[in-house]
């Protein structure tokens, strides 16, 4: 069970903070604290339209540089970066940019939540579904089972292959 | 008389219970999708993203007769690495071959491509993914 999940057995927002501080200390885990800069910029996020049409097939210039331009309306939990992300594998479109932005940072905000470490994930994490290239499809499907309530045996598989992907 | 009717009961109650058996899907029936349209060139691209519902690692084959000797491979959602490599599929070639990962069930995955090296663009030919 991840810390979201028992967070959301725990009725009560109160008791809920006092569950995720008790899960970071038993874990061994270290919450930091809360930024609001990354709850906005996860909000703002949601709000920006995935890139489509002309834009979306896009594949001039190195996948690295277009990835530079746009990551910067990622968030990601502090100490984090982009850094795992292949972008010399393959000739990415602006849209499978966009897409792998997203999914990089959504797995460690769901490790993050997972994990307890950092006091933003829990909100972050609620946002993730309305990201760009996470509104429709499997990739929704996934980032609506990380939010509680959601699919709990989609949600700790998730969590694995992140742990494997880039844990 | 009470021995009928609870035969009956017992009758109806097997009968249902067949019935649902007989329509709940096999929990383990790979899920099929149709890639319409994967064109590939000789340099990597993905088609789109996926996600596993059995373990074992999702198959791909062509549905059209490939013109091509084409290289098939899943490749991770968050990191864009291809960990079980390429998967080469000769021209002419429309069998099922397993892409050797993701491995476990729910794990997202993108279907990505490339013809070989010389041979150029393959342009709307259809494929389909068993996951």
């Amino acid at each position: 069970m991840t810390a979201a999940r028992l967070r959301a057995a725990i009725v009560g927002g109160g008791i809920a903070i006092l569950g995720a501080a008790a899960i970071a200390v038993g874990s061994g885990a270290q919450a930091v604290a809360a930024d609001p800069a990354d709850v906005g910029q996860a909000k703002a996020l949601g709000h920006i339209d995935a890139p489509v049409g002309a834009g979306a097939a896009n594949r001039s210039g190195s996948a690295r540089a277009r990835a530079a331009k746009v990551s910067g309306q990622v968030p990601l939990p502090k100490g984090e970066s982009f850094d795992d992300i292949q972008w010399e594998n393959g000739e990415l479109s602006d849209a499978d940019i966009q897409g792998l932005l997203e999914f990089n940072a959504a797995c460690k905000w769901w490790l993050a939540d997972a994990d307890g470490t950092s006091k933003d994930a829990p909100v972050v994490v609620a946002q993730i579904p309305s990201w760009p290239t996470m509104r429709e499809g499997q990739r929704h499907e996934i980032a609506a089972a990380m939010v509680p309530g959601g699919d709990a045996g989609l949600a700790a598989d998730t969590v694995a292959y992140c742990r494997d992907s880039v844990g | 008389m009470r021995t009928h009717a609870l035969w009956l009961r017992t009758s109806r109650i097997a009968a249902a219970a067949g019935l649902v058996l007989l329509a709940a899907p096999s929990a383990h029936a790979a899920v099929t999708n149709d890639a319409n349209d994967f064109n590939l060139t000789e340099s990597v691209s993905i088609y789109a993203a996926y996600a596993t519902t059995q373990t074992g690692g999702p198959s791909f084959r062509w549905l059209d007769i490939p013109s091509k000797n084409t290289y098939i491979a899943a490749g991770n959602c968050a990191t864009n690495a291809a960990p079980a490599g390429e998967r080469y599929f000769g021209a002419g070639s429309t069998s099922y071959q397993n892409l050797g990962w993701p491995t476990s069930s729910n794990a997202c995955f993108f279907l990505r491509g490339r013809t070989a090296p010389g041979e150029g663009a393959m342009t709307f030919y259809d494929g389909r993914i068993s996951r």
